[in-house]
């Protein structure tokens, strides 16, 4: 992250949450990805991130990229949330789904 | 490389663990120890984490018997003091908190073991993904003061039979076998589960010495010395009880992870995915 300045990936990141609040998920999702290629160790992105991957049903991407956030950024509601991603992504793989291609049900989200 | 085929013991470094090697040495043996399978940063956060829980867990038990309320639920979950109170209290009595109620626990073994080398092996020998079970995994504190008996068991016993599916890795965290409780295995394996929940037995699923040493030789019971970070990687066959010995002079903490294929027979074993 050296040479960039955190504000200003920060704000990158909020533009991004904006695009989620107006259910633009795929702008959101290469706004965030952007970010993370550019701070590989930049937590919020890699938090937010995880969590829209989650939303659009990419379990797996979720889990790993949640994971990359806490090995930054150890946050003890984030490995909660983490390990009951695992439990869903198994239940998906019970019901036939692909695990990184389908949305959770409701009542999980 | 440690030759684990030309051994009685089937000991691998984990650099050396491949699914090829872990197939024949399972087949073979029912076990594999492996040397150095969690890396130093790991073990010590999760032996920092294990103790904690108990930590916690031993002081809000205390704490609920005085008619105080748990304030703490990242660690050890409400229910271990209210609706599963007993259960977890026996668990706990002989040297385990399931990981159910244990979020931090579960949450920190899970990325750790889906990133070891030992996820594939056990993949490729269930033929597909596998999950770690939160219902049956603990995390675990043998003490040298604790009056239970350590007993030989298969823990097919418990978990679903001779036909069930299942691998179990156990890390340990304290060195281990000598100065701290360890364990006493035989790495043979055997067709079906042994008679177990004789006139003595303390639990049902105790297999009486008597009917081990008959049947396994006394002579080849092993006593493995553990680091931390080496695993003993055993499927449900396999006979084994906690070894302990009164010249101890250290506690021990592990992790015990059950794995299971991710199917519907294992539903109930609240199975969180590992890859």
């Amino acid at each position: 992250m050296a040479g960039i300045d955190p504000e200003a990936l920060a704000l990158r990141v909020e533009a991004a949450q904006a695009l989620i609040v107006g259910k633009d998920y795929q702008g959101a999702i290469i706004a965030l990805e952007a970010v993370v290629a550019d701070a590989p160790e930049f937590e919020f992105a890699l938090r937010t991130l995880g969590y829209i991957y989650h939303e659009v049903g990419r379990g797996i991407d979720s889990i790993h990229m949640l994971e990359r956030a806490l090995e930054v950024e150890p946050m003890i509601s984030q490995i909660k949330n983490a390990v009951f991603f695992r439990t869903q992504v198994a239940l998906r793989i019970l019901e036939g789904l692909d695990p990184n291609q389908s949305p959770p049900k409701p009542a999980e989200a | 490389m440690l030759d684990a085929l030309e051994t009685p013991y089937p000991i691998i470094a984990a650099k050396d663990l491949t699914p090829a090697l872990f197939e024949t040495l399972m087949r073979r043996h029912s076990c594999v120890m492996v040397r150095n399978l969690i890396g130093m940063a790991d073990t010590l956060n999760l032996r920092a984490l294990a103790a904690r829980t108990f930590e916690i867990y031993d002081r809000t038990f205390a704490e609920t018997e005085a008619g105080g309320a748990p304030s703490e639920a990242d660690y050890v979950t409400d229910d271990a003091y209210k609706e599963s109170r007993r259960d977890m209290a026996n668990f706990r009595r002989f040297g385990s908190l399931l990981l159910s109620s244990c979020p931090m626990a579960a949450g920190s073994i899970a990325p750790v073991l889906s990133k070891s080398a030992m996820r594939s092996c056990v993949e490729a020998y269930f033929g597909g993904p596998i999950g770690l079970s939160l219902n049956s995994s603990s995390v675990r504190l043998s003490e040298r003061t604790a009056s239970v008996r350590r007993v030989f068991h298969q823990d097919g016993n418990f978990l679903g039979g001779f036909d069930a599916e299942t691998i179990n890795c156990w890390i340990a965290l304290d060195p281990c076998g000598s100065v701290a409780p360890g364990m006493e295995v035989f790495p043979q394996r055997l067709p079906e589960l042994l008679p177990a929940g004789q006139a003595e037995a303390v639990v049902p699923w105790e297999i009486s010495e008597e009917t081990v040493y008959s049947r396994l030789g006394k002579e080849n019971a092993w006593i493995p010395e553990f680091s931390p970070g080496d695993a003993f990687l055993f499927d449900h066959t396999h006979v084994h009880r906690t070894h302990f010995t009164e010249k101890m002079t250290r506690d021990r903490h592990a992790f015990e992870c059950w794995m299971f294929p991710i199917k519907e027979r294992y539903r109930k074993e609240l199975l969180a995915w590992l890859g």
